[in-house]
C-alpha cells in the first residue's frame, strides 16, 4: 500500500483565481526518499502543507496510510505518522533546553515517562545531538538547531518526514549535517522522506524525484539514472552543479573526461 | 579609497564575566577599487571586522584606516561619522529593514540621511532600479506588496542609491534559492564593473568568493588563518578542511580532474564550456599525459 497518496488533489487560494496545485494523481510509497523540486510559486510549499493536513485540498483528497486527512478522525494518527521539518530552525523551539523540548511533543502526545526518557536516549543517538541535550536552543549553530528539531519529531515515532526546504537557511556544514540525518534515517531506519528543495544535488541523493512546474507535476523521475535527467533540467532553468553542466560540455564536444564519466555515471 | 587594518584587535563586553576576544591582532589591506571576501565559519569574527570599517565598532587596540581618516579606540564620533559617509553596507537580510511607505521613499532615506543632493538622485531612479533588476513601475508601490527577491533588491538599491566609495556586503545572499543567489552576486559584479568600489564580502560560500573575489582572507577564532588569492587559498586543501571549509564544487572538479589525469588547467574560474575546450585543446597537444 502506498503510505501516500494524491487523489485528483487541488488547492485554491482563496483570494486568488488560480489554482495552484491542478489535480495531482501520485503515491508515495513506504521507505523512499522522494524530493519535490520546483521553481518559487509552482506549489511545491503548498502541497508539502497538506501531506499532514496542515492546509487542507480545495479539491479531491489526500490519504495517508489509507485515511483521508479531511477525516476529522484520523486527523490526530496523521499528524503523528507524518512529521514536519520547516525552513527556519529558530522558530520550532518551545522549551529552555534540547532535552525538554523533544520531551514536550512527546508529553503531548501522552507518552509515558520511562518511554519518554528511552526515546530521548534513542533519537539524540540518531542524530547525534547527545553532547547537546543539555544546551538552551538558541545557543546552537543552525545545523545543530534543525538536528534538535528533527529529533523532537522522531520521538513521537512517524513513519514520514517532510523536509520543506530545511536546509535552506544553513551554512554549508549545516547542510552536511542534515543531508547526512536524513540519509541514515531513509537507508538504516526505513523511515519514508519526502524532502521539498531548491538544490540539486540533494534531489539527486533522493530515490526519487517530482518537478512541479504551474501547479502539476511534470516530471516523475527516479534518480537511478541521472544522466539522462540533465537535459530537461538544463532547459527548465535549473542551475545544473558544475560536474554535470561539464559533464554535458564534454559530451557535445565528443570528449572523454574519465574522472568525469566516474563522478556522474558512477563507477 | 584603501582601507587599513594594523594591529587591529577587538574585545566584547570588556571586564565583564562575558569578555570575549573578537578579533586578535588583525592586519588586512583592501586596496582601492578591489574585491575581497572574508570567510570563516559563523562565530568566526568575520562581522565583526567589517563593522570597524563603518565605525560601528572601534578597536580596541590597533587602528583602522579608511582613506585618510584614523580610527582608534579614542576616536571621536564626529570623525566616524564622515567616514561613515563614505561606506555602504548590505546587511544579511537586508529587507528586514524597509519601512518606508513606497519603494522610492525608502530608496532615498539613505541618501537624505548622508545630506546628499536628493532632487539629483531621485531622478537616476529608474535607472537605479533597473541596475538592480526591477521595473520603475515599482516606485510608487509599497515595499510590504513586492516578493522576497524583490524586497531584496529595494534593499540593496537603497545602499547602492548613494554610489558609495567603499560598499561591504555581509552575507548578501543569505536565504535565497540557487537562481536568486547567482541573480543578486551578477548585480554586485556589474556593480562593481561600472563603478569601482572597494567591496568586500563578507560570506560563507567559497563558491561566491571564488566568482567574485579577487583576493580572500579566511578567518577562525578571531584571526586570519589564510590570506591570498582564490587560487593560492584553494591550493591548500588541507587546511582548509581543518577549518571544515568547503572548497567550491567547481574547483573540486577541475582539481580532481587535474589530479587524474595530468592536465593543468591555467585556472579555476573557467566556465564549463571554456574548460571542455581547454581539454579538448590539451588532449590534441598531447598536454594531458594520462588520458
Amino acid at each position: 500500500m502506498a503510505i501516500i497518496e494524491l487523489r485528483d488533489l487541488e488547492y485554491q487560494y482563496e483570494e486568488s483565481d488560480e489554482k495552484v496545485l491542478k489535480g495531482l494523481n501520485k503515491k508515495i510509497h513506504q521507505g523512499e526518499w522522494l524530493s519535490i523540486i520546483g521553481a518559487n510559486g509552482s506549489g511545491k510549499s503548498t502541497l508539502s502543507r497538506l501531506f499532514n493536513g496542515l492546509s487542507q485540498p480545495t479539491g479531491g483528497s489526500v490519504l495517508v496510510l489509507g485515511k483521508k486527512t479531511t477525516e476529522e478522525d484520523s486527523l490526530q494518527m496523521i499528524r503523528r505518522e507524518v512529521g514536519m521539518v520547516f525552513q527556519n530552525p529558530e522558530h520550532q523551539f518551545v522549551a529552555p533546553t534540547v532535552r525538554d523540548d523533544i520531551a514536550f511533543g512527546m508529553e503531548n502526545a501522552g507518552v509515558p515517562r520511562e518511554v519518554m526518557l528511552e526515546r530521548i536516549d534513542e533519537v539524540s543517538r540518531w542524530v547525534n545531538i547527545e553532547h547537546i541535550l543539555h544546551m538552551e536552543p538558541h545557543r546552537l549553530s543552525g545545523g545543530q538547531k534543525q538536528r534538535a528539531a528533527i529529533a523532537g519529531i522522531l520521538a513521537l515515532r512517524p513513519q514520514v518526514m517532510v523536509f520543506d526546504e530545511s536546509t535552506s537557511m544553513l551554512d554549508p556544514n549545516g547542510r552536511k549535517e542534515i543531508l547526512e540525518t536524513m540519509n541514515r534515517l531513509c537507508r538504516e531506519s526505513g523511515l519514508t522522506i519526502i524532502s521539498i528543495t531548491h538544490y540539486l544535488e540533494e534531489a539527486f541523493m533522493s530515490d526519487r524525484i517530482w518537478f512541479m512546474k504551474a501547479g502539476r507535476i511534470e516530471k516523475d523521475v527516479t534518480t537511478a539514472n541521472i544522466p539522462d535527467q540533465l537535459e530537461w533540467m538544463e532547459a527548465e532553468g535549473m542551475p545544473l552543479p558544475y560536474k554535470y553542466q561539464l559533464y554535458r560540455e564534454a559530451k557535445k564536444r565528443r570528449i572523454d573526461i574519465r574522472t568525469l564519466r566516474t563522478m556522474v555515471e558512477g563507477e | 579609497m584603501d582601507v587599513n587594518f594594523q594591529n587591529v584587535s577587538h574585545v566584547y563586553m570588556k571586564k565583564t564575566p562575558f569578555e570575549t576576544l573578537a578579533l586578535k591582532n588583525i592586519n588586512a589591506c583592501f586596496r582601492s577599487s578591489s574585491v575581497t571576501a572574508v570567510i570563516g565559519r559563523t562565530g568566526s569574527g568575520k562581522s565583526t571586522l567589517v563593522q570597524h570599517i563603518n565605525g560601528l565598532l572601534k578597536p580596541s587596540a590597533g587602528v583602522v584606516t579608511v582613506g585618510g581618516h584614523r580610527l582608534e579606540a579614542r576616536t571621536k564620533r564626529k570623525m566616524v561619522k564622515t567616514v561613515r559617509s563614505h561606506v555602504g553596507m548590505v546587511f544579511q537580510y537586508p529587507e528586514h529593514q524597509l519601512f518606508e511607505e513606497t519603494v522610492e521613499k525608502d530608496l532615498l532615506f539613505g541618501p537624505k540621511n548622508k545630506g546628499m543632493d536628493v532632487a539629483e538622485i531621485q531622478k537616476k531612479l529608474p535607472e537605479l532600479l533597473q541596475q538592480v533588476g526591477l521595473s520603475e513601475t515599482l516606485l510608487e508601490r509599497s515595499p510590504f506588496e513586492l516578493s522576497g527577491g524583490q524586497m531584496r533588491r529595494v534593499a540593496i538599491a537603497g545602499v547602492l542609491a548613494t554610489n558609495p566609495e567603499i560598499l561591504i556586503l555581509d552575507e548578501p545572499t543569505a536565504g535565497l534559492d540557487p537562481q536568486g543567489q547567482k541573480e543578486i552576486l551578477e548585480l554586485f559584479m556589474n556593480w562593481q564593473r561600472a563603478y569601482q568600489p572597494t567591496t568586500i564580502m563578507i560570506t560563507h560560500q567559497m563558491e561566491e568568493a571564488a566568482a567574485f573575489a579577487e583576493y580572500m582572507y579566511v578567518m577562525e577564532d578571531a584571526e586570519i588563518k589564510m590570506q591570498g588569492e582564490p587560487e593560492a587559498i584553494y591550493a591548500q586543501r588541507e587546511k582548509l578542511q581543518e577549518m571544515d571549509l568547503d572548497i567550491p564544487e567547481q574547483v573540486q572538479v577541475l582539481q580532481q580532474i587535474e589530479r587524474d589525469s595530468g592536465i593543468r588547467f591555467p585556472h579555476y574560474k573557467l566556465s564549463p564550456a571554456e574548460a571542455a575546450d581547454y581539454w579538448e585543446h590539451a588532449v590534441q597537444n598531447g598536454d594531458v599525459p594520462y588520458v
